[in-house]
């Protein structure tokens, strides 16, 4: 099952696909926890905010492409933008609080804590997870 | 956004969901709070109760109201948060950072 969204390169925008995908997964995930969907949300804004910020320079005249599917338990996310690519190594750190407020480090490292994993290709990111994986962290 | 000083207690109410569309919006209103506001307070509260959805902009926002607070020798905490929120800022092990128990 597969949903392709383009949006524009703006943070409304990042929160109309979040809110249609969202949808999407309520509908057609079965038995997946509130818990792990909203994870799933968190991850995919953090991926398309990535392409319209640091991707396409919040250019409007360039978009960003979102394909979403949903195998059986497995969520792939491949976000495509309009920029010219990212070394994938310079952002795989550990997250830290210092790294955090540093806007290009933060994204990648933190879908790998959830438990995504993460593949680039030039201009797209695909990051993939079982849905029964993700990790969730209770009090 | 509502703000009041009470015991000592520097609240703020945030009224939205912290993501990046709405973090451009309330940043700077916030630090001036925090910043300006002049020091009839040694606590600064954050009230999350109506935010739903976070994203990473939105939790460098919080981290940098904290180090704000911690510049001013205030204490920061967090409260009323979403157990979904409250998982993610675990996850990146912010907890001990906000306040959460």
């Amino acid at each position: 099952m597969k949903l392709k969204i383009s949006i524009k390169s703006s943070f409304e925008e990042v929160d109309r696909a979040a809110q249609i995908i969202k949808s999407f997964m309520e509908q057609n995930l079965q038995n997946a926890d509130k818990r792990s969907i909203f994870i799933i949300v968190f991850s995919l804004r953090e991926l398309l905010n990535n392409a319209v910020e640091h991707g396409n320079d919040f250019d409007f005249n360039k978009d960003v492409y979102c394909d979403f599917s949903i195998e059986g338990r497995r969520i792939t996310i491949e976000v495509k933008d309009q920029g010219s690519g990212f070394d994938i190594d310079m952002v795989r750190k550990r997250i830290t609080e210092k790294e955090f407020l540093s806007e290009r480090t933060r994204g990648i490292s933190t879908l790998e804590n959830i438990g995504f994993k993460i593949d680039v290709n030039d201009n797209a990111v695909i990051a993939s997870v079982d849905i029964d994986k993700i990790k969730v962290v209770r009090k | 956004m509502e703000k009041e000083i009470s015991n000592g207690i520097l609240s703020i109410k945030l009224e939205n969901d912290l993501t990046a569309t709405n973090v451009r919006k309330i940043e700077q209103g916030i630090k001036s709070y925090v910043f300006d506001t002049n020091d009839e307070f040694s606590d600064v509260e954050l009230d999350l109760s109506n935010v739903e959805n976070i994203d990473s902009v939105g939790i460098s926002f919080l981290i940098i109201i904290y180090k704000l607070a911690e510049k001013k020798q205030k204490t920061y905490k967090l409260i009323n948060i979403n157990e979904n929120v409250e998982s993610i800022l675990r996850l990146m092990k912010l907890d001990e950072t906000f306040g959460l128990k």
